[in-house]
Parts: C-alpha cells; sequence; structure tokens
C-alpha cells in the first residue's frame, strides 16, 4: 500500500472518528450542562447527581461507535463518498438539535409530574434515556432519507426504465 | 471531486442547517437548560425537630429565600439545605420572596414546589410567609390571576396581598411589588398602606420583603418606579433591611441611606449577576439567607446548598430604637 493510499485511509478513519465523538458530544452535552450548572451554582457533587450523564454516556457511546463503524466501512467501500458525509452531516446536525430540544419540551410538559417522577428514580432515567433514543432514531431516520434522496438518480439509472430501483443499500456497500 | 445538483443542494442545506442550529443551540436552547431547574428533584429525607426554636421579644431567627417555584433538583437541594440549616440554627420562619410556582397552576403543583422540598420544614412547623412574584399569577392583572394569588395565599394561609407581621422584635412588611400593582398607576393604596404601616411600627427592627427589587444588579436589575415611589417611604421610616428575589442570584447592596437592600433569588434558578458601584457582595449561586437577629445586632448569612458561605453581613439597630 502506498504512502498516498496510506495517509488517505488514515484522514477517513480520522473523520470517522472524530463524527463519532461529535455524536457522542452532543448526545451528552444536556446532561453536562444541567450538572455543570448545579455544581456552579453550589450543589454539592455526588454520584446522584451524574445519573443522567451516565444514561446519555451509555447512548451517546453507543450511537458514537455505530457510526464510527458505519462511516469507516463505507467512507472505503462506498460508490459515493460525498453521499455517506452528506447524509452523516445532516443526521448530526439532527441529533444535536433534537437531543436537547426534546428534553427541555417535554421536562417542561411533565412539570405536573414530577413528583411520580422523582419518586421512582428509574421512571426519570428512562424517560431521559427514551427522549435521547428517540433523537437518536431520528437522526438515524433523516441520515437514511438523506442518503436514499441522494443515491435514487443512481438507483433509477441502474434499474433502467421500467424497472425497480435498485435498493438504497446497495449503494453502501460499493461495487 | 464533482458534485451533482442534488449533492450541492444537501450539502449546502447541511452546512446551513449546522450553522443554524449551532446558533439555536448556544444562544437558546442550553441557556435555556441551564437557566431553568427541569429535572425533578428527590424529595428530601429528613426529619427535623418540632417547633425547635426559640423567639423571644429581642431574639429571632428566620429564613429568606425567593424564586424557589420549579420543584427541580437545584429546587430541593436548596430546600435541604434549608433543612439542614433548621438542624444546626433552627428557625421558625420562612419569608418568601415570591414566584413559589413557576411551569403551571399553584393548584396543581403545591405537591411539587411546596410540599414535597420543603416537607420537612412544613413538618417541623415552620411558618412561611410569601410576597407576591410575578410568576404567582402567570396572566397579567386578570381575574384568572388574582385567582391565582388568592389559591398560593389560601394553601400557605397568608392573610393578604400586602401585609404586615411581628416575629420578636422584627416587624415584617410584605408587598405585592407585580406591576401594577405598586408601581402603576394603583400604587397609591398600598403605598399608603405601607406609610400608614411603617408609621406605627414600634419594632426595633422593620424588614420590607417584597419580590421585584427595588436595586439589583442583576439580570432583570433595578425595577422601574421603584426609586421614585418606594424608597422614599422606605427612608421616610428609616427601614433597616429590603429582602427581594426577583433575580436569580444573591446580592447584597451597601448601605444605601441607611437601608440594605438583598436579593435572595437563588432558590432554585440561576442567572449572572455582574457586581455594581452599590454592590457589597453578589454571586450567582443557588442559596437562601439564614438570618439571626439578637437585641441591636442582624446577623446574615447566604448559604449554597453545599453548606459554602457566600456572604456574612451585620447590621446594627438604628439609633434610638
Amino acid at each position: 500500500m502506498s504512502t498516498r493510499v496510506r495517509a488517505r485511509r488514515t484522514v477517513r478513519e480520522g473523520a470517522a472518528a472524530a463524527y463519532g465523538l461529535a455524536a457522542l458530544g452532543v448526545v451528552v452535552a444536556p446532561a453536562l450542562i444541567l450538572d455543570s450548572t448545579a455544581t456552579g451554582g453550589g450543589v454539592a457533587p455526588s454520584w446522584q447527581a451524574w445519573d443522567l450523564v451516565a444514561v446519555s454516556a451509555v447512548l451517546g457511546l453507543g450511537y458514537g461507535v455505530v457510526c464510527y463503524r458505519r462511516l469507516r466501512r463505507q467512507s472505503t467501500m462506498t460508490r459515493s463518498r460525498p453521499n455517506v458525509w452528506i447524509a452523516a452531516v445532516h443526521a448530526l446536525v439532527a441529533l444535536a438539535l433534537l437531543s436537547s430540544v426534546l428534553l427541555a419540551v417535554v421536562l417542561h410538559q411533565l412539570g405536573n409530574m414530577q413528583a411520580p417522577l422523582a419518586g421512582q428514580e428509574w421512571s426519570l432515567l428512562a424517560l431521559w434515556g427514551g427522549v435521547q433514543l428517540l433523537a437518536i432514531a431520528a437522526a438515524e431516520a433523516v441520515e437514511r432519507g438523506v442518503f436514499r434522496w441522494l443515491t435514487s438518480p443512481e438507483r433509477r439509472a441502474a434499474a433502467g426504465h421500467g424497472g425497480r430501483p435498485v435498493p438504497a443499500r446497495h449503494y453502501r456497500r460499493g461495487p | 471531486m464533482s458534485l451533482t445538483r442534488r449533492q450541492f443542494l444537501a450539502a449546502a442545506a447541511g452546512v446551513g442547517g449546522a450553522a443554524l442550529t449551532g446558533g439555536v443551540l448556544a444562544d437558546q436552547v442550553w441557556p435555556l437548560l441551564s437557566r431553568e431547574d427541569l429535572v425533578p428533584g428527590r424529595t428530601p429525607e429528613l426529619v427535623l425537630p418540632a417547633r425547635a426554636w426559640e423567639t423571644t421579644p429581642d431574639r429571632l431567627t428566620f429564613a429568606a429565600v425567593g424564586d424557589t417555584g420549579t420543584g427541580g433538583r437545584q429546587a430541593v437541594a436548596v430546600a435541604a439545605r434549608m433543612a439542614q440549616g433548621y438542624e444546626q440554627n433552627p428557625y421558625g420562619l420562612i419569608t418568601h420572596l415570591g414566584d413559589i410556582c413557576y411551569y403551571g397552576k399553584i393548584d396543581d403543583r403545591f405537591e411539587d414546589v411546596f410540599l414535597r422540598p420543603y416537607g420537612p420544614l412544613v413538618q417541623a412547623g415552620v411558618d412561611v410567609e410569601l410576597a407576591i412574584g410575578n410568576h404567582d399569577g402567570e396572566v397579567y392583572f386578570s381575574d384568572a390571576r388574582l385567582e391565582e394569588i388568592e389559591t398560593e395565599l389560601r394553601l400557605l394561609g397568608t392573610p393578604a396581598r400586602y401585609y404586615r407581621s411581628t416575629h420578636g422584635p422584627v416587624d415584617f412588611f410584605y408587598l405585592d411589588s407585580s406591576t401594577p400593582g405598586l408601581f402603576g398607576p394603583d400604587a397609591s393604596a398600598q403605598l399608603d398602606w405601607l406609610d400608614d404601616a411603617l408609621a406605627t411600627s414600634t419594632s426595633q427592627w422593620k424588614i420590607v420583603c417584597l419580590h421585584h427589587p427595588p436595586y439589583s444588579s442583576g439580570r432583570h436589575g433595578a425595577t422601574p418606579g421603584a426609586e421614585d415611589l418606594l424608597i422614599p417611604v422606605l427612608e421616610r421610616h428609616a427601614v433597616d433591611l429590603v429582602l427581594a428575589g426577583h433575580d436569580h442570584n444573591y446580592e447584597r447592596t451597601i448601605p444605601l441611606d441607611g437601608i440594605t437592600y438583598v436579593v435572595s433569588g437563588g432558590g432554585a434558578k440561576l442567572t449572572p449577576v455582574r457586581p455594581s458601584r452599590i454592590t457589597a457582595a453578589a454571586a450567582s449561586v443557588l442559596q437562601y439567607l439564614h438570618v439571626e437577629v439578637d437585641g441591636d445586632r442582624l446577623t446574615g448569612r447566604c448559604i449554597r446548598p453545599d453548606g459554602g458561605l457566600v456572604d456574612r453581613f451585620t447590621l446594627r439597630a438604628r439609633e434610638g430604637r
């Protein structure tokens, strides 16, 4: 393998890793913001205060690894790298926005349910994790939708007139 | 590498969306998350000795806190520290500086915003006296707002929208500072009442409690109209201390014509404060004020949820009192 090819691969893998870290970051950001605000305001640090950070970190880490592995594979194999990265950027934007906005909206709307939520710690963690999972699912849907839209002309062309389009997933695997 | 029209459009939308999202998150959503206190807080599990305080004609200990109405983790942390403060130095009175309920109606949220966080203190028999805040009845000066305030007053056993109470050597004067009640066209009735009440007060200490601060270096700042309408009355009757909330921080002014003004609005939320030329102490922290009056000396301590001391000040009674 030539030095140039190795360098390109390193750049691609680095970009995929950076994307995975960004995905982790935007998922964990709301919990970190809440935690740092409370600590800065004078609430004593405790392991209990880290529960939301821990839930977000588990979800963010899992999703970050999935993103990293997928991007690393696709960016070396797929037919069209720009499609992969454009779809990934859209997904990250959706994830960043939804993982914070959905939490703010849901927690605000559930103002009347604080007592039951506070009484059972697991229900709060489940709510927090569920909302973030929803944001991740939405980001995935955005990624797939954008990728499908970008590859649809090629798929139609490959299928020929009157034929069924080639599934988008074939375009993730390369020639 | 050349891009197709679709790729170009999608890439441009992605970059634009990223820039827009970054702006919205940094300017709106993340500040909102850090400003509000939306995550439910765990109920404090302390059991406090009932009626452990001692109030005599020349001694009183009380706590002052404002803007507690979230029911969230930060509000519960402040309430828990207040309960611990009671354990160490019992008090029989909380002067609440307004905004006891955010995010809904007090009838629906009384347990969340008050009974749950302050349960140990309520169980111990501590009285709560409320100065009405702008969020205590969200709808501006309407029947619905008045109804909401009436409900709050009923739930807390507060006698009226503005009233006077005496505890040991201190006369407290609680005002409804929500506009236009105190600073608007209808101000005269309440200000006349305050003028008369202060004139007839014979206690050694006079403390005025209201939600909107006459002086503040916080986010909302000094309340318009206070300087012209309220402060002359306070100065004429040599009030010792004015306690307020509204800005979600702590601030104590230097004595201004003999009056010390304290903002103690860090009961649940946080906003920044920039000390000004009249500031003696200020901090953007969650906090409450623990006040001990002993004869001619009043000592206030601003305490964070972790027990840290933010500020300590001492006032001496006015000459002749």
